[in-house]
């Protein structure tokens, strides 16, 4: 079916407009996430470092991101919670 | 067998994926090329037509790459492996431990998950934008303005949208409009 000419360009159209809708949909998200600094660090992290071994051809999943992610989170603010109780008494 | 790898990668995929949607792209990328079941352009062809059809990316994309792979029996396992992981951990979340939803480190480390989703799904975004514009690797690219009108004029289209009708636009009108957009640089 893609062979067919104009199956071609419509998909060269699409791919735009899917690519388009990512990043949209991306930013919306950000827009919208707490702008703590550990959010912001692992967010700006993770972009760079995924489009550089996309780049280079490295192979690391996205689920050691994810896991990596749920750990620092855990250590992170369970910290914070401490502290926070610190602060209190 | 490749109904059992269907299967249990599928299911890894339903696993890992927080946020939903566009986030399992990245994964499913992944594993559909290390397997060669798709290449990368028709796995990005493929999300355009997910785009414009009834139901969740990941479904449909499960349902498609089953059936190429394995036929209907394919699509089966591959849909009930995508699903079984959530379906699975709601129920034993809902009916077991329900103080696992109030409990500080389950929430610690969803907190610390959705950043790091965040960002998948921005690289993805930034990389496809990249290739649609040319990009083909680190060493070869080859510029393809006809892609970054498109890309602007589709921007352009939505935002206007949103300015004067005050409603966001539906990704399948979007869609559709592309297609039209990439018929037409035909005559360019």
């Amino acid at each position: 079916m893609l062979n067919n000419k104009y199956v071609f360009y419509a998909f060269k159209g699409i791919k735009c407009a899917v690519a388009f809708l990512i990043v949209k949909t991306a930013i919306e998200m950000i827009i919208k996430m707490d702008k703590k600094l550990f959010p912001t660090l692992m967010l700006i992290l993770v972009t760079v470092l995924s489009i550089i071994f996309e780049l280079y051809n490295i192979n690391f999943s996205s689920i050691y991101f994810i896991i990596i992610g749920a750990i620092l989170g855990a250590i992170i603010h369970s910290k914070k919670v401490v502290e926070d109780n610190h602060d209190l008494s | 067998m490749i109904y059992l790898k269907l299967f249990l990668e599928f299911f890894k995929i339903g696993l890992f994926t927080f946020g939903g949607g566009y986030a399992m792209i990245p994964l499913i990328k992944e594993t559909v090329l290390e397997y060669g079941w798709l290449t990368e352009g028709e796995f990005y062809d493929f999300i355009g037509v997910c785009e414009t059809t009834p139901g969740p990316i990941a479904i449909n994309m499960a349902t498609y790459i089953g059936s190429i792979q394995g036929g209907l029996l394919g699509s089966i396992v591959s849909t009930l492996g995508v699903v079984l992981p959530s379906f699975v951990i709601i129920i034993i979340i809902v009916t077991v431990f329900k103080k696992i939803l109030e409990s500080k480190i389950f929430n610690n480390c969803l907190k610390g998950i959705k950043p790091v989703v965040l960002g998948l799904i921005l690289s993805t975004g930034i990389m496809l934008v990249a290739k649609n514009l040319g990009y083909i690797n680190i060493n070869d690219f080859h510029f393809d303005y006809i892609s970054l009108i498109i890309i602007v004029v589709i921007a352009l289209i939505y935002y206007l949208y949103l300015y004067f009708v005050k409603k966001k636009m539906s990704p399948i009108v979007i869609i559709l409009i592309s297609a039209l957009l990439g018929i037409l640089s035909m005559f360019i």
